[in-house]
């Protein structure tokens, strides 16, 4: 709590215009049997009529209420990604109309993101996070004629590589979410530097105030009013509130019939009642002077993936050289789908959706049966067929699931690649069990469908040597491809 | 500052050949932080005959025999009065005395400044049961006259201060709770806890939880071994490791059948220190606990614990805010563990809290000063 008489903190606005690019839950693989283009049935096929609903419910209102404040003085940022500005395009011509004279507006800042609110910053090679980067900037300079300069980085850590990568592109700051490392633990009410780089951390249990909290009548606080909620903050120690909230928060996830909306257009009298003001991003970074620099703290990076997460991952990025529709892939890309892997309770202004284990296990596995498919069918395609098969990744039900006499040792590798990574740190007992038993040689065999690999590692139960093997082959096959 | 002439009886020491358990450290650290401010400190304890100087503290061994542990510590006690007696001039000032194995010496030496220290009870240490054989009765008898002869007597908890005033009627005024001191940077170290998990062969990112004491009734390893399954059932990856060892190993062997569980035995320090921080959850399922070293070893680490709802572990912990009480039941630890096991930020907050505790409240400097504190009230000669 801050004394009397001091600074109420000012508060950074920030809007995440997005609709992601959901997997069709009940994809198989016959359904793609006799049609051209599969992406229909990878992906929800009723986008259209998706978006179309969160439009009524909150883009347009919510939209329609913030040029109003934007008129009268309040500042906001967004973030709007480059999928978006297409779907709009092609489906929604006026809407995109009315967000843009949002975004135009002279008190509103377009933030920087990946063009396809992609996870590509988690790659080991950042290219397409670049890539989308600068897409993303030239669809910006096009719709909005503004050069965003400040990234939102809140869907998953910052790293020293995405950092780098920002700077080199020309970012100044970034928004990144507090909660977890690198952010510090407490007080994410200021500014700091990651090395280097200026940084604004969001408040993670404000933001959720709004995105998880504010329909919820078993609350205490319920019912959240704009005057309430703006003392809070201006009570809260600290130089800044960053605060960057999924916009369909507004009136979709949380529906118009709680008061969201009416909640949205009193904030702004009640900051200014308060003796709060709301600034830019890219302002706020520019004019506090940072608290230090959380780049070296040695935290081991931010909340931790889980082995499913960790596995698409992995699986997704080497797909990037075998799925041979770029649009797809990119669409696979998508945040939403590795969160959705994982159960969190601390939402961060995203729509909340931790349910169970089994919900999160099902969703991974759509989700590796659709890139499975999509490497599939495009090896057809590729300088070597018989190559990318090799290299694809299997889906849940085909992976080898490691095991020894007694009990499963807790993970499957769902590719050649994965297979060889996880032998260096399975027990030996598992290995022997599975030499014994042949179980290397006849996935290899028949689920992989490398009958030479498989010969060459029949009965071989040298650690070292199983890894050579198979890595020497993947390293051969990857050149067959290129 | 005055500085004082203190002796330490203790029938285990860091510095001796004998079998270590919980005890050893607790005395052995205070008595070097004690010399470490200028006190004169003898260790009156077992070992090879001879004197040594370690750390600034002066050791007095014996070598005791006896048919029986009662025997056994009568001869130890008549053998270190007599090496006590050797170095008595100038006079102690203090003799402090930790558990009871010593307490026939300290009969012998009444009419001098003494202090008992509890670091548990012979009702606590058979979990939270009165035992019907001889040496149960006799050992209890001990630990009611050290409490009725000393002129101070602490305990390392709340409950165990209860336990000693409902068990053997020391009066209140006479009892004063110290922790256990913990030194939290030997327990913290910069791990990639990817990297120690391989060496289990344990996926770099499956959660672990991690057991660390003796694997006997009072430490309750068969409560969490019980509560596996019905972690598994919620969240499939979780790794239990068990480290230590103890009359219950077998039987838990066998139960742990088919689960994702591993006895890893005695344990080094330093693999201790690795796996404390790579681990990303500490469960201390005991069912009587008067301290809980192990607590205060997990927040130096910067880990939250899900613990049992008794003695020091009841006390120490703040619910929700370092870490989680349950009841004593498998289905109560299980629920701890799931609700905590999914969010890794709120495991390190809860963590990084406990820390705060560690270095509020359990350093050797607090606990150092507390106990000098309680030798000047016993030297002033009023409660």
């Amino acid at each position: 709590m801050r004394g009397e008489g001091a600074n109420p903190p000012v508060v950074c606005l920030g809007f995440d215009i997005h609709y992601p690019c959901y997997l069709n839950p009940g994809f198989r693989p016959d359904m793609v049997k006799g049609k051209r283009n599969p992406k229909d049935s990878y992906f929800n096929p009723e986008m259209k009529e998706g978006l179309g609903r969160v439009i009524d419910r909150s883009f347009r209102p919510a939209t329609e209420i913030l040029i109003d404040l934007l008129d009268g003085g309040f500042k906001c940022a967004f973030s709007i990604s480059g999928v978006m500005v297409e779907h709009l395009e092609r489906w929604y011509p006026e809407t995109l109309e009315l967000i843009s004279r949002a975004a135009t507006h002279q008190n509103a800042e377009v933030l920087a993101e990946t063009y396809y609110h992609s996870v590509a910053g988690q790659f080991t090679d950042l290219e397409e996070f670049v890539d989308e980067l600068l897409m993303h900037r030239d669809l910006m300079k096009e719709h909005f004629s503004a050069v965003p300069t400040t990234f939102a980085h809140t869907d998953y850590p910052i790293t020293p590589a995405t950092a780098e990568a920002l700077a080199g592109a020309g970012i100044e700051a970034a928004i990144i979410e507090g909660g977890g490392p690198p952010a510090p633990e407490r007080d994410p009410n200021h500014t700091y530097t990651y090395r280097g780089l200026p940084v604004l951390v969001t408040h993670c249990d404000l933001a959720d105030d709004i995105a998880v909290r504010f329909p919820w009548r078993e609350w205490d606080r319920w019912p959240l009013m704009a005057d309430r909620y703006a003392k809070w903050l201006a009570v809260s120690p600290g130089d800044c509130i960053t605060l960057f909230l999924d916009y369909r928060i507004f009136g979709d996830v949380v529906g118009p019939e709680t008061g969201i909306l009416e909640f949205l257009h009193a904030l702004p009298a009640a900051l200014a009642g308060e003796g709060i003001t709301t600034v830019h991003p890219s302002e706020a970074a520019r004019i506090i002077p940072p608290r230090g620099d959380i780049g070296e703290t040695g935290e081991p990076g931010g909340p931790q993936r889980t082995i499913l997460q960790q596995s698409a991952l992995e699986a997704l990025e080497e797909a990037g050289g075998l799925v041979a529709d770029r649009a797809i892939w990119r669409c696979l890309l998508e945040t939403d789908h590795i969160r959705r892997m994982a159960m969190r309770s601390a939402s961060c202004g995203k729509p909340h959706h931790a349910v169970s284990h089994q919900a999160t296990y099902d969703y991974f596995t759509s989700f590796m049966q659709i890139l499975s498919h999509a490497e599939e069918r495009s090896a057809a395609s590729t300088r070597s067929p018989k190559a990318a098969l090799s290299l694809r990744c299997v889906p849940p039900d085909k992976a080898f699931s490691f095991s020894s006499y007694d009990r499963p040792a807790g993970y499957a590798a769902h590719s050649l690649q994965e297979l060889t990574n996880m032998l260096e740190f399975t027990p030996d007992d598992v290995i022997r069990y599975h030499v014994e038993r042949e179980d290397f040689y006849h996935w290899i065999d028949q689920v992989i469908g490398d009958t030479k690999l498989a010969e060459k590692i029949r009965g071989v139960d040298d650690r070292s040597k199983l890894r050579s093997t198979i890595q020497n082959r993947i390293d051969r096959l990857w050149k067959r491809l290129r | 500052m005055e500085t004082f002439k203190i002796a330490f009886f203790c029938w285990e020491s860091l510095h001796s050949s004998f079998k270590v358990g919980g005890l050893a450290p607790a005395a052995t650290h205070l008595a070097e932080h004690l010399a470490r401010r200028g006190h004169e400190v003898h260790f009156f304890t077992r070992g090879e005959p001879g004197d040594a100087d370690i750390n600034g503290v002066h050791y007095h061994y014996c070598r005791p025999y006896g048919d029986n542990i009662v025997e056994y510590c009568r001869t130890m006690s008549n053998m270190l009065v007599d090496a006590f007696r050797a170095c008595d001039t100038p006079a102690f000032d203090i003799l402090h005395f930790h558990d009871w194995h010593l307490v026939e010496a300290m009969h012998i030496l009444r009419d001098r400044n003494t202090i008992l220290s509890y670091h548990s009870t012979e009702y606590g240490r058979h979990g939270g049961n009165f035992g019907g054989w001889w040496e149960f009765k006799e050992i209890s008898g001990k630990e009611w006259y050290g409490g009725y002869i000393a002129k101070a007597v602490t305990t390392v908890s709340n409950s165990t201060k209860t336990e000693v005033m409902w068990l053997y009627n020391v009066p209140e005024w006479k009892v004063t709770v110290i922790p256990n001191g913990i030194d939290p940077d030997a327990y913290y170290a910069r791990v990639d806890p990817g990297e120690v998990k391989k060496r289990y062969g344990i996926h770099p990112l499956a959660p672990v939880v991690l057991f660390v004491g003796r694997l006997t009734y009072q430490k309750g390893p068969d409560l969490l071994l019980q509560a596996v399954p019905r972690i598994l059932a919620t969240r499939w990856d979780v790794q239990f490791l068990f480290a230590g060892t103890g009359d219950m190993r077998g039987y838990l062997e066998g139960m742990a059948h088919g689960l994702p569980v591993q006895f890893l035995g005695y344990i080094s320090d330093r693999e201790h220190v690795q796996l404390l921080n790579a681990c990303d959850l500490v469960a201390i399922p005991s069912r009587n606990e008067p301290f809980g070293l192990v607590l205060t070893e997990a927040w130096s680490a910067e880990r939250c614990v899900v613990a049992t709802d008794v003695g020091g572990l009841s006390e120490n912990i703040d619910n929700y805010m370092n870490g989680i009480k349950v009841p004593v039941r498998p289905d109560s630890i299980a629920w701890g563990i799931c609700h905590l096991i999914d969010d890794p930020a709120y495991m390190q907050s809860l963590g990084k809290a406990g820390r705060r505790k560690v270095m509020e409240k359990f350093r050797w400097a607090v606990v150092t000063e507390r106990t000098l504190g309680v030798y000047r009230k016993v030297l002033s000669g009023g409660p």
